[in-house]
Parts: structure tokens; sequence; C-alpha cells
């Protein structure tokens, strides 16, 4: 195994050389590949839609044309190992991390932020099963959704953490002890019985697994977290209302309810009271995909306005003939390209930075939402007409802010990492803050 | 700019067709047989889209660098647009095949785009500042009754901040606007109301970024204003055109 890695680590620094001449940013040949096959599925199945893909779907439904062809483009197994039946390079992700979700995530975003969420979210639910490192769940658990994939009946998964009384408080270290949870799991024989109801859980009402976090006792709350494998149809576990969002509407956000329902023990993911361990490795991880669905966003919107600025005029000429127009157009590529590389550094750390996840995740939405709302205002009330779509691109947008830990929460993150923590005046400072750069606590916090 | 302030704290788009219907009654007070108690529709200079058009009985239009003002009369069945906010003034675009007929040209048409561009500014900022207003009532009372970290989140340092902005936000807007309103008859009150306009939309964007930030998930969701205001804010901004053309007409307002 050994000589495997470091052959194929050789190998992608190889690639990478010789196809960027030097840039670092260079994406190697497999991920080139991935790319124009997903921009080929946004092409034929997402772009063409798009309009018809932000209605609400009332049944929790996700557009089944669009699920089983994204299954048969592969983006249902992009992460799951190939010993499982998916596509996923175990080996390689040493080196490149999670860069090939990345590379999907911010295609499929730069044509519907919603459809990124909705494949984006069926790997956030996937993450804890692998995070875990157990091989024989990885084998009982994965192997029928890779398998599923080639069927006409593609299975998605999703992760549940948040609860009515607890959202940012589960995103968060310095919230989670005081958390109001009101998810709970009692052992009894040969299993666990989970009562209490999930909220906001994308793809929730239309994953046939779903990973969920549940206390063991009240007092020890998310000290004694873990984390649950639930199938579709399990008795006592049933959808609740499904949300009517403001965007994002190709992917389903439903409630969750758990009514006494049983999950035998080997569908326990990793160790009893592992939950919050899990559940923070997991968002290190999803931050990143979050982030890179913003570049897609951001990139998508830009594309758009420029298509729009030819088409336009103001008085006499072209919008883009005005050269205060291109001057904000040109600030708004280089916005996109700083965000590329925030986004593709972070996406190359395996595993996962909580930092530079964390600092992905708020520019990439900050980035996101400046591209959509400046571009709105360059084109005046003609930008507001869903027609054009790029409202949609906004309100898609902004829910990047929300999701995965609101960006104040990550904000929090980058300053606990920096040691501006709470308590942090209370602390003796060895030396000036500035004699560790930034970029050198960044690296002592990753994990 | 009371009235449109308080209408825009529960429903911008109604305070919309409110300004509208008040700027169509001046502007049809200069033209014979015109009754300004029925429903009008209005195209603001600079703008596409004609608000009010649904039921409206007549509709004002500017042409192209307000060239001309042309009225579109009867029945008329434009196609609707779907904005992103502002849905209740009842957004149209205009049919490529409708003409309508010229009732002003030249001067007087551009005096008449001048008075009611100002007058839009103006009450487009006081809706603006009615949209804060009402973004901030919402997320202070959310903030009072939603627990995190074992406390209600308006006791949370970062939450008081965050509103703390937005209250300060709120008051600049209506500081603005206020001041606008007693100088509506002096010569270069159109500079003034395109600085309000631009200065109370940016506070109403502003501050219903914060109320939808400070709900968290919920602000995201159509249960709630928080999500409505947010999109009213940002189509409000774009009210008068593109931000380009904004800057021009105060560049040139402003000589």
């Amino acid at each position: 195994v050994r000589l495997g890695q470091s052959t194929a680590d050789a190998l992608v620094h190889r690639f990478e050389h010789a196809r960027g001449a030097g840039d670092p940013l260079a994406l190697p040949p497999w991920a080139v590949e991935l790319r124009a096959r997903v921009s080929a599925f946004v092409a034929g199945h997402v772009s063409p839609r798009v309009s018809e893909l932000d209605r609400h779907p009332s049944d929790g439904q996700p557009d089944p044309h669009l699920v089983s062809e994204g299954a048969r483009a592969g983006l249902l197994t992009l992460a799951i190992p190939a010993y499982a039946g998916g596509d996923g390079r175990l080996l390689t992700m040493a080196r490149t991390g999670i860069l090939n979700l990345a590379v999907a995530l911010e295609e499929l975003a730069a044509g519907c932020a919603g459809v990124a969420t909705l494949f984006g979210a069926h790997h956030l639910g996937l993450t804890p099963i692998l995070l875990s490192g157990d091989f024989r769940q990885h084998w009982r658990l994965l192997r029928p959704i890779a398998r599923s994939a080639r069927s006409s009946r593609p299975s998605l998964c999703a992760f549940a953490i948040t609860e009515p009384g607890a959202g940012s408080d589960v995103e968060d270290r310095r919230g989670s002890r005081a958390a109001r949870l009101s998810t709970f799991a009692r052992k009894v024989a040969g299993g666990y019985v989970l009562d209490g109801r999930k909220c906001f859980i994308s793809n929730g009402s239309a994953a046939d697994l779903v990973t969920v976090f549940a206390a063991l006792s009240r007092e020890r709350g998310v000290d004694s977290w873990t984390c649950f494998a639930l199938r579709r149809g399990s008795p006592g576990f049933h959808v609740g209302r499904v949300e009517n969002k403001m965007g994002q509407r190709a992917s389903p956000t439903a409630e969750l309810v758990f009514d006494g329902c049983f999950v035998p023990e080997a569908d326990r993911i990793g160790r009893e009271g592992q939950g919050w361990q899990l559940n923070q490795m997991t968002l290190d991880t999803s931050r990143v995909g979050v982030a890179a669905i913003a570049l897609g966003a951001a990139r998508g919107a830009l594309d758009q306005l420029v298509v729009e600025c030819r088409r336009r005029r103001l008085g006499s000429r072209p919008l883009l003939a005005h050269a205060e127009v291109r001057l904000q157009i040109a600030d708004l590529a280089m916005k996109v390209e700083t965000l590329r590389s925030v986004v593709w550094r972070a996406a190359r750390v395996f595993p996962p930075s909580e930092v530079l996840s964390a600092t992905a995740k708020c520019t990439g939405a900050d980035v996101a939402v400046d591209v959509c709302e400046r571009s709105l205002a360059l084109l005046g009330d003609a930008g507001l007409d869903a027609a054009v779509g790029l409202e949609k691109r906004l309100r898609d947008a902004r829910l990047l802010q929300i999701y995965e830990g609101t960006n104040q929460i990550n904000r929090l993150v980058v300053a606990d990492a920096l040691g501006l923590g709470d308590g942090a005046l209370d602390q003796p400072s060895p030396s000036s803050p500035a004699a560790a750069s930034v970029d050198e606590r960044i690296a002592l916090s990753a994990p | 700019v009371a009235v449109l302030e308080s209408v825009a704290t529960v429903s911008a788009g109604t305070a919309l067709l409110f300004l509208v219907q008040g700027l169509v009654s001046w502007l049809s007070a200069s033209f014979e047989g015109a009754n300004p108690s029925e429903p009008c529709a209005l195209a603001l200079p600079g703008s596409e889209i004609a608000w009010g058009a649904f039921c409206a009985r007549r509709t004002y239009w500017f042409g192209e660098e307000a060239h001309d003002v042309r009225l579109f009369a009867g029945e008329t069945a434009w196609p609707r647009v779907e904005p992103l906010g502002l849905r209740s003034a009842w957004p149209c675009r205009r049919p490529q095949d409708t003409l309508g007929t010229t009732i002003a040209s030249g001067a007087d048409a551009h005096g008449m785009a001048t008075r009611i561009r100002a007058g839009a500014c103006l009450g487009a900022a006081a809706i603006a500042t009615g949209i804060a207003r009402g973004a901030l009532a919402e997320a202070e009372s959310y903030a009072a009754h939603r627990y995190q970290g074992g406390d209600i989140i308006a006791r949370l340092p970062i939450v008081q901040a965050m509103l703390g902005r937005a209250r300060a936000s709120t008051r600049r807007a209506r500081l603005l606007v206020q001041a606008a309103a007693t100088r509506w008859a002096e010569a270069d009150f159109e500079a003034d109301a395109l600085s309000v306009f631009l200065g109370a939309s940016s506070e109403a964007t502003s501050t219903t970024t914060c109320a939808v930030q400070i709900l968290g998930g919920y602000g995201y969701m159509q249960d709630y204003g928080a999500e409505r205001r947010w999109r009213d804010a940002r189509a409000l901004a774009s009210l008068l055109g593109a931000a380009e053309r904004n800057a021009i007409h105060l560049a040139g307002a402003a000589s």
C-alpha cells in the first residue's frame, strides 16, 4: 500500500507540473476529465431546465430524471471507494484531498447551485460513514448506494444534525455544551431506539439513507452524541414538513421525525460518544464543498452578466461598451479567481483543515452573494426578471451564507484558531501575536 | 413619505403601488381628460418594467432617455414579470408590438421625467426605510426568543453588534429621507433625491441581510418575512434602472 501510495503521489505530482508548467493550482488529468464530464451533464440536463428546477418540490422529491442522469454521470459515487463499488480514489485522496468533489460541485453550481446542493448533500450524508474508517460498514452501507447508482432508481443520502432548538449550536464547539438537544437515543437489546426530530435537512425527504446524530444522555449532551445510519422506511422514522425555501429549490429540505425508531447496533457509525468528533470532521470536509458551490455560483453569475452586458444597451451603446461596466466586471472576475485559489487550496488538504475549510466557506459565500448582487445592480431592473436568471442565482447564493454553519460561526472558528477565542485575554501571551504568522497557526491547527 | 414608510414595514410591494399611484396622479394632472383617480401604471424613466400594470386602465411610459412620454390606454394584457421582489406591485413588461400614444416629447418630456424620477427616488427611499424597519423589528423579536448556547441570542455579543449596526442603518436611512422630504421645492432636489435613494436602499440592503442572518435557517424560509424583505430591498435598489445609469444621472444633476 505504501509503495502504491507513493507511486500515485509521484504521478499526481508529475501531472500537476506537466500540465500547469509549475502552476500549483493546475488540475491533474483525472480532474480535468471529471470537470468535462460534469460540464457536459450540466449543459445537457441542468442549464436547459433551470427555471423548471426552481419550483418548490411540494412532494419533497427532487427531479427523478436529474438524479438518474446525475448518477449515470458518476455524481453519486465520486466519494465511494472503489472497493465498495464507487469511483473514489483513496490513494490520490492523500495527495489531492477532496479536489474531485470540489471540481464537480463547482461545475454543477455554475449551472444551478440547488443541483450542486442536491448532489453535495448526498456526499455529506456519506461522509461520516467514510470517516468512521470501518471497512465492513463501508462494504455493507455504501455498496448498495453505489449499486443503486447504476439502476433506474438511484439512492440518495442525507446528513441530519440540525434540530429545531439547536442550529448553530451543533456546528460550533462553544455553543454545543449548552445546546437544547431534542433527539435522543436509548440503548436496547440489539441496538438503539431514537426519539426526536431534525429540521432543515437537505435531501431529507428523498434520502434512502440518513446519517443521524443523537445524544445518549441528557446530562452529557453533545459529549454523548452518537451517529447512526437510518434507512428510509424504518418503523418510527418519517418525513415531517417539506420547507418552502427562497432558493436552491432543486434540493428538497425537510424535517425528519423519529418516534421510537429502532436502529440495529451494526448501523451505529463510529463508537458511542464519538458523534461530535465525526460531526466536526464531516463539517470540515463539507465546508470545502460549500465553498466550491460558491465558486461555481459566482462564476456562473459572472458568465451570465457578461452575456447580458453584451446584449443590453445603456443609452445608445451596449452596456459592455461603458468603461465603468468593464471595470466592475474585471473586479468581479478578480474576486472569482482569488476565490478559486482559496477553495482549491482547502480542497487539496487531507484530512481537511478546520481553519482552511471555514475560511474557504466564508470567503466563497460572501463572494458569491457579492458577485450576484453587483451583477443585478449593473443590469438594473432588467436583472430582476426571473426570465434572465440572475435573480435566481442571487436567491440560491444567499443560502451559502447560512448553511454548514452561518458565516458568523465560521468566523469564530478562524478566530479560535488564531488564539482569539473566549478567554484569550486571560491567557498570558508567550509572544507577540505577530510572532507566529496566521499561516503557521493554520498549519498548527490542522488535524 | 410617512405613509409609504409605514406601509412598507408590512408590504413593500403595496407601498410601491401607492407610490406609483401618487406619481401618476401628479403626472396625469398635466394632461387634459386624464382621471387622476383611476388605477394607473408607470414605467419609471430608465426602467423596462411597468409597475401596477396588471390592474391599470392607463400606463404611462417614459421612452429611451426620456425623449418622450407615451400613454397606453384601455385594457392591456401585458406579460407579467416574475421579479426578485416587490411582486405585489404587479410588474409587467411592455409587449414589443405596442407603441402607445406619444403625449409629450422634447423639453416637456424631459421636465416630466426629471420630476417623476425625483419623486420616485424619494418615495422609494421611504419604502426602503420601511423595509429596513420591518426587518429590524422581526430580527429583534426573533432574537429575544431564540435560545442558543444556553442563552437567548439577543444577549450574545455578536448578535447585539449585528442588531446595533442594523438599528444605526435604519435610523440613518430615516434621517436621510426626512431631511430630503423637506427640500421638495428646491431647485437641486433631483440630486438630493437620487442620493437619498442610493443611501436608503443601501441601508435597507444591509439591514435585511442582517435580519436573514439572525434568523438563520428560518430566515431563508418563506414562512417568515425576512426573506421577502431581503428580496424586496434588492428589487427596490434596481427600481430606477442600472447602477451605471443612476451614476450618470447623479453626475448630470450635480453638474
